[in-house]
């Protein structure tokens, strides 16, 4: 089990993140928060790229810092920013992250085809990624973090840049990666986790504001979330959420505490709660 | 398998690929002027030199105390100073006795063009030998260092197994490129030089025979060890060699230390400008212990040369000089690619 007991970041007076308490066991954990409120932070804590000022990363009991390779040899880890080596093929980069990840030589060549696989990038494994798609580089990312089949999968916004369909994949390749291991995934797009996170997890003025899984997350929002497709009649205090097109009519979803003449009430879902709970950090 | 790749990623680096190819065209241009700029042997292979030379005894009744002296009234030296060079050549006149007792006399080569191609090789080659593997090694240290940070894969390699231990292999693989180029380079030049000039070196006479004076000075070339010519050309490039490690060392702890090419390589160049100014400057006056320790610096090194396992004039008060000075900024270096490998071990990966 992966846990963080109080943890606090800070950078000079700027305090990052906050006695965070978390638990990870299996499954997908989504790191749910908009962009500046310590996911990256988190994550790369997690990574051991960088290091609580309080509290401490506990595997299994050990401090990871102190496991040192023995934790690192546990993880995969796909930044939000993953470099990669222009010049090189997916198989040749591939390589040389199975030797700083120190895999036995034998198992390599096979591990890369399969990963290559996986991802869906047999056909172009000998060919030069600097003319890649962003989808097929962040691919390659998540080849390389699945090289030594990791108990830890950390993902940092994997799906930025993606086109929808690329998403879409990347969903359901994470999906089916959760099934034996703890997959950490932080994003600020609801879509990419709703369907696919076991737990989400809510950072809000620095502190851990949520844990629990989609359901129970928007449960809290029960009876709060109205659709309307005559806002300007609205007379009670409201928030708006998301605006739609349906047959020629402008379809409002706000959260408000009560109902208000013809708007219907609606099952809320992470979109709303997670515009509902950060509606003062507008950027 | 990690230093295999690594050195892969170093030695296919059109960077320095490219930069070594230069160096070795700067060194053929500069052969092929100096071919063409060579007297042609029959006006300068004068046979009376030769007979004349043939009689000359080098060493025989020679003091090293005159060249002290010259020293001390040529920098007006007084005190302590001018004791330290006295003491120096003291030690030196037992070598020059050594020298004398074997009847040291110029070689029959010494004479004319030969002479003239000898300066070329171990005066003029060897010094652009020692300077350019010495910046070949010194940008193949940086950019083994922060290779990773360049390329954006910084923080997929610290949060592997091998984690930021990388750069230890980093380490060991920049001064293996370092000597693969710089063999390159070294290689590649002397073949150019022995296809175009064709001579006979006496490689196996005594340096200080076939050198019987120092390049552009009217002392004797006395070596405090006895050195055939093969020797002095071997241990020349060792030193060469040696040097080019230093760099290496100081640019893969520049790189560590900065994170920044730019900001690593400016750290380098003023650190070698200040070893420079320094020594240029009439803060150390010639004769002090402090004058001799900074001149053990890679900068004063590369510009004498020339001096390398001699007396080394009146600003260097020790024997062996050139070989304290790679130990020592051995050392230095390295405990500076230490500190910067433990800041590296703390610092936090943004």
């Amino acid at each position: 089990m992966l846990s963080l007991n109080r943890v606090s970041k800070q950078y000079g007076n700027f305090m990052a993140l906050e006695e965070i308490d978390l638990e990870f066991t299996q499954g997908v954990y989504a790191l749910l928060a908009p962009n500046g409120a310590g996911k990256t932070t988190l994550i790369k804590m997690l990574a051991t790229l960088i290091f609580p000022t309080k509290g401490e990363i506990l595997w299994n009991g050990d401090d990871i810092i102190a496991l040192d390779a023995a934790y690192r040899d546990l993880i995969g880890y796909l930044p939000q920013d993953f470099g990669y080596y222009r010049n090189h093929t997916p198989r040749e980069f591939l390589r040389y992250m199975a030797a700083v990840k120190c895999l036995k030589r034998e198992q390599v060549a096979q591990r890369i085809d399969e990963l290559l696989d996986l991802v869906g990038l047999s056909d172009v494994r000998d060919k030069k990624m600097r003319k890649f798609s962003g989808g097929m580089i962040q691919r390659v990312g998540i080849a390389q973090a699945m090289l030594n089949n990791p108990r830890i999968l950390i993902l940092d916004e994997p799906t930025a840049g993606l086109d929808p369909k690329e998403r879409v994949r990347f969903r359901n390749l994470i999906s089916s990666l959760s099934k034996d291991r703890i997959v950490i995934l932080s994003t600020h797009i609801v879509s990419d986790i709703e369907t696919i996170a076991s737990s989400v997890i809510l950072i809000k003025d620095r502190r851990l504001f949520a844990q629990d899984s989609p359901g129970s997350i928007c449960q809290q929002l029960n009876g709060k979330i109205f659709e309307t497709d005559a806002v300007d009649d609205l007379d009670i205090p409201h928030l708006l959420l998301t605006e739609r097109q349906e047959n020629g009519q402008t379809i409002t979803r706000f959260a408000s505490e009560q109902g208000s003449g013809e708007a219907r009430s609606v099952t809320p879902n992470l979109e709303d709660v997670f515009l509902y709970v950060y509606r003062d950090e507008e950027r | 398998m990690v230093y295999r790749y690594e050195l892969k990623k170093l030695l296919l680096s059109p960077l320095l690929l490219t930069l070594t190819l230069l160096c070795v065209l700067a060194n053929l241009t500069f052969l092929l002027v100096e071919h063409d700029n060579a007297p042609s042997p029959r006006q300068t292979n004068r046979p009376e030199d030769v007979l004349a030379a043939q009689d000359a005894s080098i060493f025989d009744g020679y003091s090293a105390a005159s060249i002290a002296e010259s020293y001390i009234r040529w920098y007006r030296l007084e005190g302590t100073n001018a004791e330290h060079v006295r003491a120096k050549y003291d030690a030196l006149q037992p070598v020059i006795d050594r020298k004398a007792a074997a009847d040291e006399k110029p070689q029959l080569h010494f004479s004319g063009q030969v002479s003239d191609v000898h300066v070329l090789l171990f005066g003029k080659l060897l010094k652009f030998f020692s300077q350019e593997v010495g910046l070949l090694a010194l940008l193949t240290a940086l950019l083994s260092a922060v290779y990773e940070q360049m390329r954006g894969t910084e923080s997929i390699v610290y949060a592997s197994r091998v984690g930021r231990q990388v750069q230890l292999t980093k380490l060991w693989v920049t001064l293996s490129a370092s000597a693969v180029l710089s063999l390159m380079v070294i290689g590649c030049s002397l073949l150019i030089f022995f296809a175009l000039f064709d001579f006979a070196i006496p490689w196996q006479a005594d340096v200080s025979s076939v050198f019987d004076h120092a390049l552009g000075e009217t002392k004797p070339f006395i070596t405090w060890n006895d050195l055939t010519v093969a020797e002095y050309l071997w241990a020349s490039l060792g030193i060469s060699m040696g040097l080019a490690w230093l760099c290496a060392l100081i640019g893969f702890a520049a790189g560590t230390g900065f994170r920044s090419v730019y900001a690593a390589f400016g750290a380098c160049v003023l650190l070698f400008t200040a070893f420079d100014l320094v020594a240029r400057s009439s803060l150390l006056p010639v004769g002090s212990m402090l004058k001799s320790a900074w001149g053990l610096n890679p900068m004063w090194l590369w510009k004498n040369s020339g001096t390398w396992f001699t007396d080394g004039r009146a600003e260097m008060l020790w024997a062996n000089f050139e070989r304290l000075g790679l130990c020592a900024y051995s050392i230095l270096f390295a405990s500076a690619v230490w500190g910067a490998y433990h800041l590296l071990r703390r610092r936090e990966i943004h």
